[in-house]
């Protein structure tokens, strides 16, 4: 059972490790393709009139990059836990992994076909996304509040242990 | 793990006051409320301003602040000013001008006799594509806002030395009384209604604000403030964004227009009118009310050449607004002469007045684009030269409604297909307007006629282009291909090149015009260049009109063999008379083709002038006054 529950964190700690590095790769791929057509004088992603779609898939590229950040983040967080956390595992997980394409997704899309100063209806994955990265960093967060408390019952169970060497 | 974290703290931090850095290095702009010594900015009457149209509208905003309607009015910052403000002093009417610079404030220093420099702050620039003019503030509590000309504006010609030069000489004004103008009050009496967006004058105290310095957004759109409003709401955007065909009701958007409301959108500035008598009260306190997309008849009487097509209509008319008036802006037939008029000079035009709305025909907007189009391949500065839309350059602008004559051009011509001669606007549209400092366009499109140059004084489309050939020679060719009857022509007119009888004989306005079309390269590959220097030499010597001296230089410069004459058209009289020498030198050393020996240029078969008839016409030139009120 306790072999079983270890192999579960594990598994959600590998997944947003190579979440977070091929998305890493990925991201950092998409800027050096920016950098490329700023190079290149691209018209198409640095002409004035094209200034919405620098924007957008600017934000689409930094904000890939840091939640892919993010997912190396959670994944050291979930193993520093002491133990099973089902919240995480079960919802700020798959919230993380969703935000992680819709927001970049959503900023990309609003690039690639937009209006003037507005971007394109794709921009509508970034509110799904930011929702859903809103849900995972509050579970997070709420969870470290556990371990604290847990942290602190394990010293004070340690403390216990060491006052009474004899029992 | 710690290290890390100070870091990349102190990462953030940095980046941080850098961006702080950069946004308060940047000098902030006075707040207008404070300025009290220019006209001021404001936020009334619904307008809203082109910054707040950037934000949704990126490249019609990046379009537009490219463009010279933007730059008609500056504010004179050191990113505005083109000028070379040197210190030095120049004189103009009796008075002596000093212009200068401390770091970013700009000053002229006035100078009379008997009195002391008068050192005043220049606050405004006006124009930036050909030329820039200055206005310093009067600095008077009893003048409010008012601004003063200097009377010294900066010369911006392409492939031209950048230079100072009396402003007088400028225009194609009255030589006699123009070094003497005062121009103080000006801007805010005439220039601000249309040099900016949405005036109000408060013309008694001369409290002059506006919504924007320049011809911006809101001038061809209307104010913005409901557009704004409203669709500040994303969902409402969007609607509008997925329902392309939908009408916004909230603002104008001249593209969208019937024609005719288009083009009044253009004609609120670019002609000439006079407001009805309950517009000319209001308009000096609160501005015109004239906004784009309502009907400019409401307001105004624009006048054009259907006001003045009989002899009654032309009496009423010269009753109005006086003889000199009109003298000063048309021909005599009613067709626009001077430029930035053009929708008077449209409005006569049988494209205009039998245009199909369905089509969108015929208006400013069928041939021109305020905004260069996404993907265009022409670069901002050829476009904005004119802001015609792509392709409209060509046959096209015409074709578009003329399908019919696609694939007969060469053939109603008479010119081979490709060449200059093919193109319709340059037999429809002749370079019969005047404005600053060349040949413009006309934009009443009409047929080449003998008969019209001969009534009016007007270069017909064919002998401005076709300098070496007479007026029989255009005759006998309209006659032949058209069946149009060729008029009674005098001896010189069968004789000699209608060129050479304008440019030695015409008033000061057909010489400019004619000296313009000598350095025009169409006329120059069709006529031939070797045989115009002798008929600019006089104009480039002793020309009373500096206007027309430049243009003459100008064209005399393009010819091969000339492009390094030293020459200043603004030299003393006296300094100038040598020109005529050096010019006839050069012009007899240079080995003149036999096509151009011949009597209609006045060249005999060695290659001498007929200086006797040169002179006899020099002689009858027509010296009546000319003010080309462009």
């Amino acid at each position: 059972m306790s072999q079983n529950r270890i192999t579960g964190k594990t598994r959600i700690v590998h997944r947003h490790l190579r979440f977070g590095w091929w998305s890493l790769l990925c991201f950092l791929s998409l800027g050096i393709a920016l950098e490329t057509m700023h190079g290149f004088k691209m018209g198409y992603y640095l002409d004035t009139n094209n200034e919405t779609r620098r924007l957008m898939w600017t934000l689409a590229h930094t904000h890939g990059t840091l939640l892919s950040i993010v997912h190396l983040v959670f994944a050291s967080t979930l193993r520093i836990l002491p133990q099973e956390n089902s919240k995480l595992q079960r919802l700020a997980s798959p919230c993380l992994c969703g935000a992680s394409i819709l927001m970049p997704g959503g900023f990309f899309l609003g690039g690639l076909i937009f209006y003037g100063g507005d971007p394109g209806i794709g921009i509508l994955l970034l509110p799904v996304g930011a929702l859903l990265l809103l849900l995972a960093v509050s579970q997070t967060a709420m969870s470290l509040g556990q371990l604290g408390e847990k942290s602190a019952q394990k010293a004070q169970g340690k403390t216990e242990e060491a006052a009474s060497p004899n029992q | 793990m710690k290290n890390i974290f100070i870091l990349i703290t102190l990462g953030f931090l940095a980046m941080i006051a850098i961006r702080l850095t950069v946004f308060l290095g940047t000098p902030p702009r006075p707040d207008e409320a404070q300025v009290e010594n220019r006209p001021i900015e404001v936020r009334e009457k619904g307008f809203v301003s082109s910054k707040t149209c950037e934000s949704c509208h990126p490249h019609e905003h990046a379009t537009w602040h490219s463009s010279y309607h933007r730059t008609m009015t500056q504010i004179a910052t050191p990113e505005a000013v083109i000028g070379d403000f040197d210190g030095k002093l120049r004189n103009c009417g009796g008075k002596g001008y000093r212009l200068g610079r401390d770091g970013d404030n700009f000053w002229v220093e006035i100078t009379e006799p008997g009195k002391e420099p008068a050192r005043k702050d220049i606050v405004m620039t006006t124009g930036s594509h050909h030329m820039q003019a200055y206005w310093f503030a009067a600095e008077d509590p009893d003048k409010g806002r008012m601004l003063g000309l200097v009377p010294w504006v900066y010369l911006n010609l392409e492939n031209e030395k950048k230079r100072w030069v009396e402003e007088y000489a400028t225009f194609l004004h009255d030589p006699q009384i123009s070094p003497h103008y005062q121009a103080e009050g000006k801007w805010n009496k005439f220039c601000r209604q249309c040099h900016a967006t949405g005036v109000q004058p408060h013309q008694d105290k001369m409290d002059t604000r506006l919504a924007e310095l320049g011809i911006a957004c809101e001038s061809c759109h209307g104010p913005g403030e409901e557009h704004v409003r409203i669709y500040r709401d994303p969902s409402l955007r969007y609607k509008k964004h997925l329902d392309a065909k939908g009408h916004d009701t909230t603002i104008v958007n001249p593209e969208t227009l019937p024609p005719k409301e288009s083009s009044q959108v253009c004609g609120q500035c670019h002609s000439i009118w006079m407001s009805t008598p309950e517009e000319g009260k209001q308009e000096l306190e609160g501005g015109f009310t004239y906004r784009a997309g309502d009907d400019l008849a409401s307001t105004r009487q624009v006048i054009h050449g259907a006001d003045m097509d009989t002899q009654e209509k032309r009496a009423n008319l010269v009753k109005a607004v006086g003889r000199r008036f009109l003298d000063d802006r048309y021909w005599s037939d009613g067709m626009i002469r001077i430029a930035g008029r053009e929708y008077s000079g449209l409005v006569d035009s049988p494209c205009y007045t039998h245009g199909n709305p369905d089509k969108k025909t015929m208006g400013c907007m069928s041939c021109h684009t305020l905004h260069k189009k996404k993907g265009s391949a022409e670069s901002i500065k050829e476009w904005r030269d004119d802001q015609l839309g792509e392709g409209m350059r060509s046959n096209k602008a015409c074709l578009q409604c003329h399908e019919d004559m696609s694939a007969k051009v060469p053939e109603h011509t008479h010119h081979q297909a490709g060449s200059s001669g093919s193109l319709c606007y340059n037999c429809h549209m002749p370079h019969t307007t005047y404005g600053l400092l060349k040949g413009i366009r006309s934009h009443t499109i009409s047929a080449p006629s003998v008969q019209e140059s001969l009534q009016t004084g007007r270069p017909n489309a064919c002998n401005a282009c076709h300098l070496d050939k007479t007026l029989q020679w255009t005759a006998g060719h309209l006659e032949n291909w058209y069946g149009i009857e060729p008029p009674t022509l005098t001896p010189p007119q069968q004789k000699i090149a209608a060129s050479i009888l304008w440019i030695l004989g015409g008033d000061a306005g057909q010489r400019a015009l004619t000296a313009w079309a000598m350095g025009w390269k169409p006329a120059q590959e069709i006529s031939g260049t070797g045989w115009m220097a002798p008929f600019l030499a006089p104009l480039m010597q002793q020309d009373p009109y500096p206007a027309v001296r430049h243009i003459a230089q100008h064209s005399l410069r393009t010819i091969p063999g000339f492009r390094f004459i030293e020459y200043d058209y603004m030299a003393h009289p006296n300094q100038r008379l040598a020109i005529l020498g050096k010019i006839h030198d050069i012009w007899k050393r240079s080995k003149l083709p036999a096509a151009s020996r011949k009597g209609s240029l006045l060249i005999d078969p060695s290659g001498n002038l007929a200086q006797n008839v040169w002179q006899a016409l020099l002689k009858t030139r027509n010296n009546q006054r000319v003010n080309l009120e462009e």
